[in-house]
Parts: C-alpha cells; sequence; structure tokens
C-alpha cells in the first residue's frame, strides 16, 4: 500500500503560490509604470444660478428718521450658490437699492427716495458655504420721502429693498422685501443756542441793531414756526415784561414792524418751511431778527430769560 | 438817571475778571443740536367706545453729546384729558448718547364716552442749560385727534415673515409680524406650506392650515410662531420653503426661501427636545388613547383583585 503523506503536498502549494505571487510582485515592480494603465477622468462643473431670498428691510420695522443726520438702515438677505458663496461675494456682485415704491427698483441715486449701494456691509461667506447670511446697510437722510399713513408726502406708497446678484458667470437673481413705511419728521434746527442783546441802557432799545436766530427744516415734512418766552428776561428780584423783546422776519428798526414776544406759543408770520430735498441747508434756513427796548425805571443788572422755537408740522 | 444793565467797574484788575466771566457767558455754544418728533401727530381717528389706542411717538435730535431734560405740556380739554397718558411722564430726560427717544402715548377711551371729534396738543420742549441773556430751547408740538364713532374699520399689514432655522424632526415654522391698525381683532384666516429640496427642484410636502393662529387685538402689533406639521421627516440640511398667508381669498404675506434643519440641540434645551421628541402636538389623540387604556387595564386589574379576595372569603 502506497504511503500517503499530505504536508508535502500542502507545503507544495504553498510555496507555488508565493512564488507565483513574488513574480507578480517583481513584474508589476519592474514594468509596474510602463505597465500602469492612466485612465483620465474630467468632470466639468456647470455653473449653478445663485439665488437670493429672504430680503428684510430695516428688520421689519417701520424707518424713524434722525434730524438733520442719516439713519443706518439694514437690508438682510440669504444668498444661495450651490458652487459657493464665494462665486457671489468674491467673483460677482451685489447689488442693494432701497427705494420708494413710486419709483421703482430700477431708479436713480436720489436721497430722498432712492438709495443704490454695490457693496455689502457684512457677510458670513465662509468656507465657500453655498448658503450665506448678509447685510447691506445704508444712510438715509433726514429728508427721505415719508410713506406712512394719510398724512405722509405719499400716503399710497411704502419704501421697499430689492437685492440683485450676479455670479462669476453674469448668472443673476432678484428678489425684493416686503412692504415698509418711512414715518414724517418735523424738525427745526437753529443755529445759535442763545441771543445776547449786550448791554442796553434803561429806557432805551437796540434801535436798528438786530440779533439773529436762524432756523433751519431738519426734517422730511413742511412746519411752521412757533415761539414764546418759558422765562422772562430776569435779574434777581428784577424782571422785564415778555413783551420788551421783539421779533421780525426781516430786520427792523424798535420796533417798527417787528412783534411782541409773548408768555403763549405764537406761529410765527410768514415762516413756512417746507419740506427739504437735499443737504443745502442754507435753502430752506429763515432768519428771524430780534430786537429789545428796556423799559423805563429797570435795575441795573445781567439780565437772563429763556425764549422757546416750536416747530409745528403743515400738511 | 438810569443805570445800564451791565455796569463797567473802575478797577482794571476787577474789570478783567468780569469780562471773563461775561465773554465765558455770552459766546454763543455752536453745537446746538436740532430737535424733532417723528411722527409729529397724533391721529387717531377710528376709535370707538372702550378702545384702547396706543402709539410711540419718537422725539429726535442729531446731537446726543448730552442728556436733554424734556418737558410735556398737555393743551387737552377736560373731556379728553383723562383719556391720554403718557407713559414716560410730563418730564423725562433723553439719555446721553440717544438720538431717537420713544414715548408712549396711550388713549382709553371710556365705554361711556360720546361719540364725537376730540383735538388738542401735547408739546415737548427741551430744558437746555442756560446759554446766555436768552437761552433759546427747541420744541414740538403734537396735535392731537381723536374720533369717537361705530363703524368696523379694518387695516392689516404683515411687516415680516421669516422661515425659521429648526432642529431635526421638527415641523416647519414660521415666524410673523402682524400689525392690526383697525379697531376690530384680526387674524390669518389660513395658510399654506410648501417644501422644497435644497435646490427647491422637488416638492417634499405641502401643508395647509385654516385654524390656530392667534387674534391680535385692535390698535396693536404681535409678533408669532406658526408651526406647519408636514408628513416629512426633517434631516438635518437645508431646505427650500414657500410660505403665504391669507384673509379671505386675499393673500396678505408671503415668503419663499430657504432655511436650515439643524442637529437636535441646536436651538432647544433638554425639556423641550423630549416634548419636541413626543410629537405631542400631532400625536395627542393616540396619547391620551394609550393614557385611557392604561387606566382602564389598572381599573380592570383592580376590579379583578377585589372580586378574587371576595371568592377568597
Amino acid at each position: 500500500m502506497e504511503e500517503t503523506n499530505p504536508l508535502p503536498k500542502l507545503s507544495l502549494y504553498i510555496l507555488g503560490s508565493i512564488f507565483v505571487l513574488t513574480l507578480f510582485a517583481i513584474a508589476q515592480t519592474v514594468f509596474g509604470a510602463g505597465g500602469t494603465v492612466n485612465v483620465s477622468s474630467l468632470v466639468v462643473v456647470g455653473n449653478s444660478a445663485p439665488t437670493v431670498s429672504n430680503v428684510v428691510l430695516n428688520g421689519g420695522s417701520l424707518i424713524t428718521l434722525i434730524t438733520n443726520a442719516t439713519t443706518a438702515i439694514t437690508v438682510g438677505y440669504t444668498v444661495t450658490d450651490a458652487n459657493g458663496c464665494n462665486d457671489v461675494f468674491q467673483s460677482g456682485s451685489v447689488t442693494s437699492t432701497v427705494f420708494r415704491s413710486g419709483v421703482g427698483a430700477a431708479c436713480t441715486a436720489n436721497n430722498a427716495n432712492c438709495y443704490i449701494l454695490h457693496t455689502t456691509t457684512t457677510n458670513a461667506c465662509t468656507g465657500n458655504a453655498s448658503t450665506t447670511n448678509a447685510t447691506t446697510t445704508f444712510g438715509l437722510y433726514y429728508f427721505a420721502d415719508s410713506t406712512n399713513g394719510a398724512s405722509s408726502s405719499y400716503a399710497a406708497q411704502y419704501w421697499e429693498a430689492s437685492v440683485l446678484l450676479a455670479d462669476a458667470s453674469s448668472a443673476t437673481s432678484t428678489a425684493s422685501s416686503t412692504n415698509q413705511e418711512l414715518d414724517v419728521l418735523n424738525a427745526i434746527d437753529i443755529t445759535t443756542s442763545s441771543i445776547n442783546y449786550g448791554t442796553v441802557s434803561a429806557n432805551a432799545n437796540t434801535g436798528g441793531t438786530n440779533q439773529y436766530a436762524t432756523t433751519t427744516n431738519a426734517g422730511n415734512s413742511s412746519t411752521t414756526v412757533r415761539v414764546h418766552a418759558i422765562s422772562t428776561l430776569t435779574s434777581g428780584a428784577n424782571s422785564m415784561a415778555t413783551s420788551s423783546q421783539v421779533y421780525s422776519t426781516s430786520s427792523f428798526t424798535y420796533a417798527g414792524t417787528s412783534t411782541a414776544l409773548t408768555d403763549t406759543a405764537v406761529t410765527i408770520s410768514g415762516l413756512l418751511m417746507t419740506a427739504p430735498t437735499s443737504t443745502a441747508t442754507t435753502t430752506y434756513a429763515r432768519t428771524t431778527f430780534w430786537g429789545l427796548g428796556v423799559p423805563p425805571s429797570t435795575a441795573t443788572g445781567s439780565y437772563t430769560g429763556t425764549t422757546r422755537f416750536t416747530s409745528l408740522w403743515q400738511p | 438817571m438810569l443805570g445800564n444793565l451791565f455796569s463797567v467797574p473802575r478797577q482794571p484788575f476787577l474789570f478783567l475778571i468780569i469780562a471773563f466771566f461775561s465773554v465765558a457767558l455770552l459766546v454763543p455754544n455752536i453745537s446746538f443740536a436740532a430737535f424733532g418728533a417723528s411722527p409729529p401727530f397724533l391721529n387717531a381717528t377710528h376709535l370707538v367706545k372702550g378702545a384702547k389706542y396706543r402709539q410711540v411717538i419718537y422725539l429726535v435730535r442729531d446731537n446726543a453729546d448730552e442728556a436733554l431734560p424734556i418737558k410735556a405740556d398737555l393743551a387737552l380739554s377736560e373731556r379728553i384729558r383723562p383719556w391720554v397718558t403718557l407713559l414716560q411722564g410730563n418730564t423725562f430726560t433723553i439719555p446721553q448718547g440717544t438720538r431717537q427717544f420713544p414715548v408712549e402715548i396711550l388713549i382709553n377711551v371710556p365705554p361711556t364716552a360720546n361719540l364725537g371729534v376730540y383735538s388738542g396738543a401735547i408739546t415737548f420742549g427741551s430744558q437746555p442749560q442756560e446759554a446766555g441773556q436768552v437761552t433759546l430751547s427747541l420744541g414740538i408740538e403734537i396735535p392731537i385727534n381723536l374720533t369717537i364713532g361705530t363703524d368696523i374699520y379694518r387695516d392689516i399689514k404683515v411687516r415680516l415673515v421669516k422661515l425659521l432655522d429648526i432642529e431635526e424632526g421638527w415641523s416647519p415654522r414660521v415666524y410673523v409680524k402682524f400689525e392690526n391698525n383697525g379697531n376690530v381683532p384680526e387674524k390669518f384666516d389660513s395658510a399654506t406650506y410648501e417644501l422644497f429640496d435644497s435646490f427647491k427642484d422637488k416638492r417634499f410636502a405641502i401643508s395647509q392650515k385654516r385654524n390656530d393662529f392667534p387674534e391680535i387685538a385692535p390698535f396693536t402689533t404681535q409678533e408669532f410662531t406658526v408651526d406647519f406639521p408636514v408628513d416629512f421627516h426633517l434631516g438635518i440640511g437645508q431646505y427650500w420653503g414657500s410660505v403665504t398667508f391669507y384673509q379671505g381669498e386675499t393673500v396678505v404675506g408671503s415668503q419663499t426661501t430657504i432655511f436650515n434643519v439643524l442637529k437636535r440641540g441646536s436651538l432647544s434645551n433638554p425639556v423641550n427636545q423630549f416634548l419636541s421628541l413626543l410629537k405631542l402636538d400631532s400625536l395627542w389623540p393616540y396619547y391620551l388613547l394609550g393614557i385611557v387604556a392604561l387606566l382602564g387595564i389598572f381599573l380592570w386589574r383592580k376590579r379583578l383583585q377585589k372580586s378574587r379576595k371576595i371568592g377568597q372569603v
């Protein structure tokens, strides 16, 4: 009977396998470079149009202006671009417009009704994310057109924000905010904080020497001005009658055509200041001329008082 | 002979001292601030008996370098004077650095008020520091016009519709700012919400809502959140949503935008997370049924035990 020992046969198989693998490894090493088949893959990433959405003007709140200055108003929006936000914020463009509805989104820049900016104030574009929130901040002038309610300049209209995006391939997207109202602002500015008559003798007056108080319309509505003395000229226990001070809208020689000051507010006749349309303040400034007649028997001393200029909105 | 208002001392040294202080007093302060109000009127022309009306008037100035004391003078007839309240009081101070100062005016029309038109004015005047011989103060007069009638007046504005970011598994949520300028309560009648994928190509779900909208009282503005349950699990990612609110057939507010679904716990505390996981808002009938069933089993077992005890006895 033939002796059968399986071990040598198994060893033979193992050795054979190692030999074949070694040959394969040598062949790979020697002929590797030449034997490699290079497969080129070409993927063209197409352009995806950007999208702007969620445009919010002034946080969804009524716009209230600041006298004689600009007011910061934000336009917030969300930008989505499958190619990443850099496609818009670095390689493309963002144009934001804040406008009164009557002039439309394609308006020409004008401080009364149309503000255009080609930059963003803040954007959260990091890591080329596909969705980014951004804001653009505008400075609205104090004379921007009012739209809030029947008493405003443009009662049937409203303010709106529009954002236009373009990416590197000039694909565009536009969106608008919900309507917001801009409130009526009535305000005045006076170029001086006091009127000083200097030294005037008792039973004498300022004659043809007038003091001036220049009033400027610092809002977006027409206004009249009312004046009165909060406290008449007083020096200790001594005082002068309120009517000692007089005013006029043109220069005068005391008392001339002037009007005597009163303790209750009186509208200055002929002084209606229309709403400004530019920052040229001198165009909208009106001067009141002031004089003083010191009554007889007035004691010597330094007299001080307070006069109030009150603005009153005019339709 | 009558003396001068300013007598000149003969001593030169004394004269110099007086002259110095006089000049300091007489030189006008050039940094004078403009002053006004927005809006510069209060026109409540659709009031009814018992109405409560609130208006904010902003006192505004350009130069806020210093605090500015303000005094309010009310020129109102005796009949309507008790109706008008200034929340800030009749004297207050605009703080340093504040250029827009809100003053809240409340009008409480008594239920016994007579129908009619009433008018008056409130004047807000600055109380500046003494600046020379005649210090100039600025003021603003606010005309007040009230009409008490019986008409129904409706005027609503939806100022803001915003699709909020939510957590995984939540229903889509929409934030709304609703302004009711009318004299009757108002609310939405219905709303639709469409949910899309991140490319807005595929619509995943649509939700319609016809109730559970908050009622907004007359002459008030309210901000609230509306949930739109959808039969679709919102996993982490970005989605487009499109929401439209209606009064009758009229669209009164809408928004279409992208929003984020974030991982659990990003926006809420653990308690809210747990409650959200339970989905009580949509699954409450099942929970109720479960509780009733458990209670039934409990009672049945108790009764069984009792009858066994009686049997043993």
